[in-house]
């Protein structure tokens, strides 16, 4: 008796917590994007990449041929799930959400955090989402990331981790880094910038370079519509400016996670184009309003038969272009009150507690600092000694 | 009499006492007091583990001298209220890791559920394994040894390219007397599970076998706590952690991940709510089997609901969104280890001065 009373008890239990809702456990539309951007009649347009769930289907891009965009215009995530939940066939779930893009816009009017806070978690988005910043019209962007090939816009994923460690021209942020970046003076957050093909050649914040690498200003067309390449800079929560992809390589470098890319070196009225290697991580160090940052790079130059002169003269020009470029990266970021180069990560070390480092409001001096950037290149296929092909 | 306490060896016992810290140091710290002015919690975590077991040390000393086989045998000679206490800080322990999970099923797993019915999920789970007794619980956290370690590794592994050496800083951030209020706060993380097992010693085959486990179980419990502890103090700012329900958890989700690493943060969760689910087991087995022998009650299993019981309440208590309830859980946080010091003092203090009875 005794047991059957436990069996009757331990079968009703479940049946409490609300197991036996109205929603089956295998229906679901999840979405895989989410790109939010200012809206016509609302402040947010909020545009979703849906894959209704199947066998095989998966954050991966598994499933073929089931993906679909929606949008709605509301005041906040929540409302325009709301808006949603009657005109879809099935619940909306974001726990395979892999994809933040927010507009340039909501970017550079500090509205980023603002949509995010509170929403995300409730909704069960992880916070190793990453995220990107668009240049303009979402749906356009999104729609030029669907291909026949690859619907669930798996091939944008894949770029940022290939232009990430090939080239150097973005670096990969998750949430939780761009939250700390926005809340914290101790480096700022420098996001991947999508924009569509064909748009305006634009300048970065730096300038100086005839073609910038920049998503949206690329030379390339292809079946993908949308490009991506640079970096979104960003002072605190507000976005300041776009780095080109040259000059995300040259941040990267200072920030020790470059690993290898490539360089167009000025060179007696032609450029040379460098392969660069990372060797070690840069040494950083923060003194009294100086921060140094010794890097050191291995290169490879494409034909080197081709160049006329002498490693020494060759090694002493790239050192010196790359330092220049540093410096002027740094200048020109920090003018916009941008920490792209993280320098308070190294400045937060010499204070004693937190009080002191408020108090000395590292954001505010940021402009104050005085950058020493010392590169050295060692040439492993040179003019003197060329690769034996 | 019907104690449930069987038969357990060395090595279920100092997974049961190494299991209840690592839960316990990880999953009883009060998030929101702790961090804000900075982290010295992995300082103080370790300081608070080699303090409980200095003390712990000191009791079992007493033990020896009164040739007293369980901690329940010193409270005899009109001490028997010193058991309200103990049972009372074994109760909190129990309750504190699991109020952390529910929060955080309820936040980032189960987000469309209440927090009321998955309290309820935890009930008959801790309820099965209390009347099942101390050999129960020892053998479940001698088989839950691997998952509670995978679980730990994979914590540190998923949050591992995260770990930046400027998070810990400034370092000496909050200041000294803070660090001595957490190294305090910390013994009732550590003093738990050793003192459980003092309490269940008869069990264990002989004093010495229940001393080296849980000096066994503290050190390596203390020891993931501590590495966990130190991992969260390189993934985030003090302050920033101060704002989340469930660092540890969010720790696992602080670096981008690719395919299997997407989904690995539940899994990673579940692991820890099965291995806390033993280590709350534990302290509540110890709590009615200490009440049993004070009382003289033959049966541990009314008790033993009762405690799992008034855990139950205490989880749902926690959660209760008044300005009251909240003062009195910073309370339990800062202050609970009184419960488990002063008895404890006590105890030791008369053992002192009073003759090997035995």
């Amino acid at each position: 008796m005794k047991r059957i009373v436990v069996a009757f008890l331990l079968l009703v239990l479940p049946l409490s917590g609300g197991c036996l809702g109205g929603v089956p456990l295998d229906r679901y539309c999840y979405v895989l994007d989410l790109g939010v951007e200012r809206g016509d009649s609302m402040p947010y347009r909020f545009v979703f990449l849906l894959n209704e769930d199947t066998a095989g289907s998966g954050e991966d891009g598994g499933n073929r041929g089931e993906v679909s965009m929606v949008c709605a215009e509301e005041c906040s995530l929540f409302a325009a799930i709301d808006a949603l939940s009657g005109a879809l066939p099935a619940q909306l779930s974001f726990e395979r959400t892999t994809l933040l893009a927010f507009s340039r816009e909501l970017a550079e009017a500090g509205e980023m955090e603002a949509v995010m806070a509170g929403a995300l978690s409730r909704l069960k988005i992880r916070q190793n989402v990453r995220v990107i910043v668009v240049e303009e019209d979402m749906r356009g962007a999104f729609q030029g990331l669907v291909s026949e090939g690859d619907p669930s816009m798996n091939r944008l994923k894949t770029n940022v981790k290939l232009f990430e460690e090939n080239f150097g021209y973005v670096e990969d942020w998750g949430l939780s880094r761009v939250r700390e970046a926005f809340s914290n003076d101790t480096g700022d957050a420098l996001l991947p910038y999508a924009g569509l093909v064909g748009g305006p050649l634009q300048p970065d914040m730096v300038g100086g370079q005839v073609y910038p690498y920049l998503g949206g200003g690329l030379l390339g067309e292809g079946q993908i519509k949308t490009s991506l390449c640079g970096s979104a800079v960003f002072a605190g929560d507000r976005m300041a400016g776009v780095l080109s992809g040259q000059h995300t390589m040259l941040v990267l470098m200072a920030k020790g996670t470059f690993q290898t890319g490539h360089l167009r070196l000025p060179w007696k009225g032609t450029e040379l184009d460098m392969a660069l290697y990372v060797v070690g991580k840069p040494k950083r160090s923060w003194q009294a309003g100086t921060f140094t940052c010794e890097i050191t790079l291995e290169a490879d130059l494409e034909h080197p038969a081709q160049v006329e002169a002498d490693s020494e003269e060759l090694i002493a020009a790239a050192e010196s272009y790359l330092e220049e470029e540093l410096e002027q990266v740094f200048r020109a970021t920090a003018a916009a009150g941008a920490d792209v180069f993280s320098v308070g990560r190294d400045a937060i070390c010499t204070f004693y507690s937190w009080d002191s480092w408020r108090a000395y409001g590292f954001a505010r001096r940021l402009q104050e600092v005085e950058p020493v950037f010392r590169v050295k290149v060692k040439l492993s296929h040179s003019p003197k000694d060329p690769a034996l092909e | 009499m019907n104690l449930r306490l069987g038969r357990f060896g060395r090595q279920e016992s100092a997974c049961a006492v190494g299991l209840a810290a690592l839960i316990s140091g990880i999953f009883s710290v009060n998030v929101s007091d702790t961090f804000a002015q900075g982290n010295v919690c992995y300082m103080a975590t370790a300081a608070g583990a080699l303090l409980a077991l200095l003390l712990l040390r000191l009791v079992d000393g007493a033990m020896v001298r009164q040739g007293a086989p369980e901690l329940s045998d010193l409270l005899a000679g009109g001490l028997k209220a010193l058991a309200l206490p103990l049972v009372a800080g074994l109760v909190l322990s129990a309750a504190l890791p699991l109020f952390r999970f529910t929060l955080v099923m309820e936040r980032y797993i189960f987000v469309e559920a209440d927090y009321v019915p998955i309290v309820l999920y935890l009930l008959p789970v801790l309820l099965l394994l209390v009347l099942r007794g101390m050999e129960c619980v020892g053998r479940m956290a001698k088989l839950l040894l691997l998952p509670g370690a995978l679980a730990w590794l994979l914590t540190l592994l998923l949050a591992s390219p995260a770990f930046a050496l400027y998070h810990l800083f400034p370092l000496f951030s909050p200041c000294f007397s803070t660090f001595l209020d957490q190294t305090g706060s910390a013994l009732l993380r550590f003093l738990a599970p050793g003192l459980s097992l003092l309490v269940a010693g008869r069990g264990c085959q002989g004093q010495g076998n229940a001393r080296k486990s849980v000096d066994l179980g503290l050190l390596l419990g203390g020891a993931g706590a501590f590495s966990l502890h130190l991992g969260l103090g390189l993934t985030f700012f003090g302050p920033d952690m101060a704002s989340l329900s469930a660092p540890v958890y969010c720790m696992t989700m602080a670096a981008r991940q690719e395919r299997l690493g997407l989904r690995l943060d539940m899994l990673v969760l579940f692991l820890w709510v099965a291995t806390g689910l033993v280590g709350a087991a534990f302290y509540l087995y110890a709590a009615a089997l200490l009440l049993c022998r004070t009382m003289a009650v033959e049966d541990l299993r009314p008790v033993g609901a009762l405690l799992v019981l008034l855990c139950m309440g205490l989880v749902l208590l926690f959660n209760f969104d008044s300005d009251e309830v909240l003062f009195a859980v910073r309370l339990v946080y800062r202050w609970g280890y009184l419960l488990l010091l002063v008895p404890l003092g006590l105890l030791w203090g008369r053992s002192l001065f009073l003759r090997r009875r035995v």
